[in-house]
């Protein structure tokens, strides 16, 4: 018991001790010398200069320390910020996204980076996430401008057989809605975009500006998704960079036949549409009307 | 003739003393947080966790080392590490950057062990100019 006791005696001090700040022998010294108590005796010895000088050092080692404690208060730059928050999203939802599974190799890290380079996109970083449950199908999360997080689901690509053609292809809408900031735009407020950057030293920190931010990643993500608007401007997008290969429009319109059809028949992807509006309305964008081909015939 | 006899087997038994992996150099975990494996596989499963900027000795050891990852020990533990989550330097941490943020994410000990394995599950790739 006594032992006991005098460890824990020794391990209070010990976290007491490291507790207290640090000084330098600077600052030690001038907090045992009162140097305005011996003013005359100084200026007697011609010792002011001397002393002025040790002054100015300690003010200069004091401000140095102020400084890199403010500096500790910071709060994310933007490109810091998105991969930060995408992150600290994805981890609070590993339980409903479901990423940590053991899965085989699909292939689609070199099937998607071909895509892009066959369409010229080059030098753009990626990171796919898998995901083992039907909630979510796929998603872009905004990007910091380092590399673009893309989700997608393996129970959605497997029910509709998704070759790795197609699966990239779904990634590339994906890639487009990151690339116009679709998502990003709809986090971002005038309180969040005030702080990128500032520091938050000697203030309260305002953590609703997190919790916000989270909330609004779930109600796109799980609920509202993106306008129509929204999704015909991409549609047209992967549309007209796909027109000029054939074997690539063909398979994006096969894709949304695809989805299209699940959505309409399986009730576990019903949301689908909330979320994309809508497959039936994308596929109507992306065919020539009809007086158009008649142009031809 | 007795303490030739000592000094033979002493000198025999540190002869057969398992040796350890000698330490190749010192390389720095330059993910945010992340794990030490059991061995070179994503999904095998973590001897500990680490944390941005955590020096991890790299163990000269070919039979074990596979492609792309490197065997490590971190303090009693020898396991494995993707060499892509490695650096020579200490580099920029987000922590590190952001101290006082990252306390205010509150993250219990399950969601430092996930953000750890997000990196284990994520699919990397990147397009490249000069490759066609």
């Amino acid at each position: 018991m006594k032992y006991i006791i005098l460890i824990s005696c020794i391990l209070f001090t010990a976290v007491v001790l490291a507790e207290k700040e640090f000084k330098t022998q600077e600052e030690k010294e001038a907090s045992l010398v009162n140097f305005d108590s011996i003013k005359e005796l100084l200026k007697k010895d011609l010792l002011e200069h001397e002393v002025k000088k040790k002054k100015d050092k300690i003010k200069v080692i004091q401000k140095k320390k102020t400084e890199k404690k403010v500096q500790r208060y910071k709060f994310p730059e933007e490109n810091d910020f998105w991969p930060i928050l995408n992150e600290y999203w994805l981890v609070k939802n590993a339980r409903i996204l479901k990423w940590d599974f053991n899965k085989p190799d699909y292939g689609l890290a070199s099937a998607f980076t071909l895509l892009l380079e066959t369409l010229g996109f080059y030098e753009i970083k990626f990171k796919i996430l898998l995901l083992d449950t039907a909630k979510v199908t796929h998603m872009a999360l905004p990007t910091g401008g380092d590399a673009y997080v893309l989700m997608v689901s393996v129970p959605f690509i497997r029910i509709m057989d998704l070759t790795k053609l197609e699966i990239s292809i779904l990634l590339l809408e994906d890639f487009f809605r990151a690339k116009s900031e679709l998502f990003k735009n709809k986090i971002k407020d005038k309180a969040l975009s005030d702080n990128f950057g500032s520091n938050f030293f000697g203030k309260k920190f305002d953590r609703k500006l997190l919790d916000d931010a989270m909330t609004k990643y779930d109600d796109l993500v799980y609920k509202k998704g993106f306008t129509f608007q929204e999704q015909f401007e991409v549609t047209r997008m992967v549309s007209d960079i796909l027109k000029n290969n054939s074997k690539l429009w063909s398979a994006y319109n096969g894709l949304l036949k695809k989805i299209d059809h699940l959505v309409k028949s399986n009730l576990l992807y019903k949301d689908y549409n909330k979320i994309y509006p809508s497959p039936e309305m994308q596929i109507k964008w992306i065919t020539p009307a009809e007086d158009e081909l008649n142009k031809y015939n | 003739m007795k303490s030739c006899f000592t000094l033979f087997f002493l000198f025999m038994a540190v002869l057969a003393w398992p040796k350890s992996a000698p330490i190749k150099s010192i390389k720095y975990f330059s993910m945010v947080y992340g794990h030490l494996h059991t061995s070179a596989l994503s999904a095998s499963s973590g001897l500990t966790a680490l944390s941005c900027g955590h020096p991890v000795k790299i163990l000269d050891d070919p039979i074990q080392t596979k492609r792309g990852w490197k065997y490590v020990q971190v303090g009693p533990h020898k396991g494995f590490i993707k060499e892509d989550y490695l650096r020579d330097k200490r580099g920029n941490c987000l922590q590190a950057q952001y101290p006082k943020f990252f306390n205010y994410l509150d993250l219990d000990l399950t969601e430092l062990y996930f953000w750890g394995r997000l990196y284990d599950q994520y699919v990397y790739g990147k397009s490249q100019v000069n490759k066609r």
